[in-house]
């Protein structure tokens, strides 16, 4: 089977970015209107909802320390 | 608080050419970046590990200063966080369908990655030196392998995490 694997990097990269990218362009649309921007929005949600925000910080940062701190390696490793 | 006209027009211009420029970044940085890795990046077979490049202290230590340095941003911002006491019935429905999506999303994350560490023992063809499966956490590691010892020392992977952890501090770490 053809190795897809740069193909599938880069959309996901493109995708992940983009998404990004749109949301950052209705940012300087809302901030041009006046109007509260998604991040405004957003962090006023989570100033009502201080527990859920902080759960997701922490999720997140588990996420990355799974990430980054990890030692495991995939059974390919020669190490 | 009551700032001078000109100091709030200042700050009104520089909040303002922050979200310009960051909306230019991420579209050339994202679209460079996915070029350069459909050019250069070479498949999960390549990630020998010959060399223990993880743990690495420094990557999870940019990401809580990041943390930090998006909520001192938050301060900056003319606006301030949007009152949810007058946000409109429409907006708070769409702020419960963004919360839906959002784990929704996490589910389905965590299925692939639950699927993909289930195949590492079970999906392997004969001879195949990958398995046909690998959890999401394999790839990216494998991406910051390489950006650690052959790309740029692990420069990328650092500023990738600043990105995502300072848009966390700035949104998600409540402003007074």
């Amino acid at each position: 089977m053809k190795d897809t694997y740069s193909l599938g990097m880069a959309i996901a990269i493109w995708s992940v970015f983009g998404l990004l990218g749109i949301i950052s362009v209705l940012e300087v649309y809302c901030d041009v209107r006046r109007w509260p921007t998604i991040s405004n929005r957003i962090a006023g949600w989570a100033r009502v909802n201080r527990w859920l925000s902080a759960a997701i910080v922490a999720a997140l940062f588990i996420l990355l320390a799974h990430f980054v701190l990890n030692p495991l390696h995939p059974t390919t490793c020669n190490c | 608080m009551n700032l001078p006209i000109s100091v709030r027009t200042t700050r009104i211009a520089a909040h303002r050419l922050s979200h310009i420029t960051l909306a230019l970044a991420l579209f050339v940085v994202g679209g460079l970046l996915g070029l350069y890795v459909l050019v250069a990046a070479k498949g999960p077979d390549d990630c020998a590990y010959t060399k223990d490049y993880l743990p690495n202290y420094w990557l999870f230590g940019v990401g809580g200063l990041s943390l930090v340095a998006g909520h001192l941003l938050g301060r900056l911002d003319p606006q301030g966080p949007a009152g949810t006491a007058r946000a409109s019935a429409g907006s708070k429905r769409m702020a419960h369908i963004a919360l839906v999506f959002v784990f929704l999303l996490s589910v389905v994350i965590w299925f692939i990655e639950a699927l993909g560490t289930a195949q590492v023992a079970a999906g392997t063809a004969v001879g195949a030196s990958t398995p046909a499966f690998e959890p999401i956490t394999f790839y990216i590691r494998c991406a910051m392998y390489h950006d650690l010892s052959s790309i740029s020392n692990g420069y990328i992977s650092g500023g990738v995490i600043f990105i995502v952890c300072a848009v966390l501090g700035h949104w998600l770490w409540g402003q007074e």
